[in-house]
């Protein structure tokens, strides 16, 4: 018994125990909230930085790309293409796979005949996301690392075309010092089937498609039936084949220059889940610039030189719709500004799994974007 | 958190010396209480970084907004529908293209952030004639746009100044077809309520 006694004032009571235990229990319960918590805030906060990281790139690209609609091109911005049954169209690779809604997209037409212009709309033109229409774009410039222009063109046959160096540096010729021009091949820049060219023979140009044999140092091929449609046979005006066969030679002439052109599409992938921002180039595969992008709208602010009036806002310009009256009889290549009403981002993460009022967190763009290359080429291009 | 006792430590002589070797309740409690006060403190470093990515937004916001107004005075000097005289701020004196005695359209203090106007060109008087605010389109609470509860929030918090001056060559004489463009954004984050600045500097060139 007298153990016991001593025991008692050394320790803690039963009671003293509970008590502590319970406190503790209570401290302990609450720092491992805390610790949950903090681990939610850390990655929730980890999540929104990274999404506007991703999304800071993608916009940057988006805008880059739209403030060089039309860099490079002449007359006025607005080419030609290929008259026939055959429709010339965008948005489709070498395997003839089409990705804008799984479809081909054809070029605006005046009358029947379909241009290309250094900055195509695609109003409501993606897919349908969550109940809503979302647009494309589609920007055009002329590709101002791979120095083709450097080069003498001359159509050798309805489908193939010879490339050879001037012995002296060609007017057209882009490139800082000769030792820069690359070769027709180059393994890094050179073309490649799907790569578009313009050709320009005197005033005529012409669009055609790297398609058929290996371009060789010398000679590139524009078979016809390829996926883009742009070659076709040598009855179709503005063809290379045409170009070829034409009479008389003064008027038409088969030596020129070339350049490479980039027509560039951006539009929303809905193939996948959650949606993604895509760049789909000439005749080339697409490549991804961003995940769980869900929103793409636009709208184009166009100048009207001969009332010189403002066309501001108008979402599918020259459409003749309700809301584009005043565009009506503009053409793409008159677009002064672009409107990027809303590029929408959603983070992968739903927010009610940290305790946030459910919804994914998101971020979005909405900015302008001057033209200012194809108002140039437009003022000065001809 | 149970203090430590030693009582399988030894024999029944060592007990009074055990005794005083632990924690009493009330230690135990003080010690808790610190404990939590240290670990409440750090809930604030959380927050903080909310706070800090949150503005990182609004950061991009407001170098939205700035972009955005020099695009369009670009695309005002691309498309002449203003002469170079008027990329000025309003009531500037030298007028070389039409011989004017003023001219310029760019007001002149910090403007709310209106919608561009009949012109198209941000920052000039007939913004906020139009009265339309320029908003932040959300997607509201079923993270869908284009439906009906779409929220759109005015940025009521961010101004801008849009400041255009001369440019003077190395005789100090003005550069007739060259101006300088500043334009600012003052903004206030929503959490730490500090006002910020986003500045940007630029030219813009009578030329194309």
């Amino acid at each position: 018994m007298s153990k016991r006694s001593t025991n008692r004032k050394k320790g803690f009571s039963l009671l003293e125990m509970t008590v502590a235990t319970a406190l503790g229990s209570l401290v302990v319960g609450a720092a491992v909230q805390l610790y949950v918590q903090g681990v939610g805030a850390t990655w929730t906060v980890s999540q929104r930085a990274e999404m506007q990281q991703d999304f800071r790139a993608a916009s940057n690209m988006l805008t880059k790309d739209l403030s060089l609609a039309g860099a490079g091109l002449t007359q006025g911005a607005a080419i030609q293409l290929p008259t026939s049954s055959t429709i010339p169209v965008l948005g489709c690779d070498q395997s003839k796979t089409c990705y804008i809604n799984g479809a081909s997209v054809k070029y605006p037409e005046q009358g029947s005949t379909p241009f290309l212009y250094g900055l195509l709309t695609g109003y409501n033109a993606g897919p349908t996301i969550s109940g809503q229409t979302t647009d494309t774009v589609t920007v055009v410039y002329t590709d101002p690392n791979f120095y083709l222009d450097c080069y003498t063109a001359t159509v050798a046959s309805a489908t193939t075309v010879t490339f050879a160096l001037p012995s002296t540096t060609s007017t057209n010729c882009t490139a800082p010092s000769s030792s820069k021009i690359q070769s027709i091949n180059d393994s890094a820049v050179g073309l490649t089937p799907g790569d578009l060219v313009l050709f320009t023979f005197g005033s005529t140009q012409v669009v055609a498609e790297v398609y058929g044999a290996t371009t060789s140092s010398t000679t590139a091929t524009f078979a016809t039936s390829d996926p883009l449609s742009m070659n076709q046979g040598t009855s179709v005006t503005k063809s290379l084949g045409s170009q070829y066969v034409a009479s008389p030679p003064a008027t038409a002439p088969t030596t020129g220059y070339a350049v490479r052109l980039l027509v560039i599409t951006y539009y929303l992938d809905n193939s996948v889940t959650p949606p993604r921002l895509m760049r789909q180039i000439n005749g080339q595969s697409p490549i991804p610039v961003a995940e769980s992008v869900v929103y793409l709208k636009f709208s184009y602010d166009l100048f009207n030189p001969s009332t010189n009036t403002l066309a501001l806002n108008q979402p599918n310009p020259g459409s003749g719709d309700s809301s584009d009256t005043a565009s009506n009889n503009l053409l793409p290549s008159q677009i002064t500004q672009i409107h990027i009403l809303n590029m929408a981002m959603d983070s992968s993460v739903k927010g009610s799994l940290y305790g946030l009022a459910g919804g994914n967190q998101s971020v979005d763009l909405q900015t302008t974007v001057s033209a200012r290359n194809l108002t140039y080429v437009n003022n000065y291009g001809n | 958190m149970v203090a430590p006792m030693r009582r399988h430590s030894g024999g029944n002589s060592q007990g009074h010396q055990q005794a005083q070797d632990g924690f009493s309740i009330i230690e135990v409690m003080v010690s808790m209480v610190v404990l939590t006060v240290g670990l409440v403190s750090l809930l604030g470093v959380f927050g903080l970084s909310m706070a800090s990515t949150q503005s990182t937004q609004q950061d991009m916001i407001a170098k939205q907004l700035a972009d955005e107004a020099y695009e369009s005075i670009v695309t005002a000097r691309n498309t002449s529908q203003i002469t170079f005289d008027d990329i000025q701020n309003v009531g500037a004196t030298n007028c070389p293209v039409t011989g004017a005695s003023t001219c310029g359209i760019f007001l002149i203090p910090a403007q709310q952030i209106y919608n561009a106007g009949a012109d198209g060109i941000y920052g000039t008087a007939d913004d906020s004639a139009s009265g339309q605010r320029q908003t932040l389109h959300d997607p509201g609470p079923d993270g869908i746009f284009g439906t009906s509860d779409d929220v759109y929030i005015p940025l009521s918090g961010y101004q801008r100044t849009i400041a255009i001056g001369s440019v003077y060559n190395s005789e100090s004489q003005v550069i007739d077809s060259l101006r300088s463009v500043t334009i600012t954004i003052q903004y206030t984050t929503s959490q730490t309520r500090s006002q910020k600045t986003y500045i940007l500097n630029s030219y813009i060139s009578q030329f194309q």
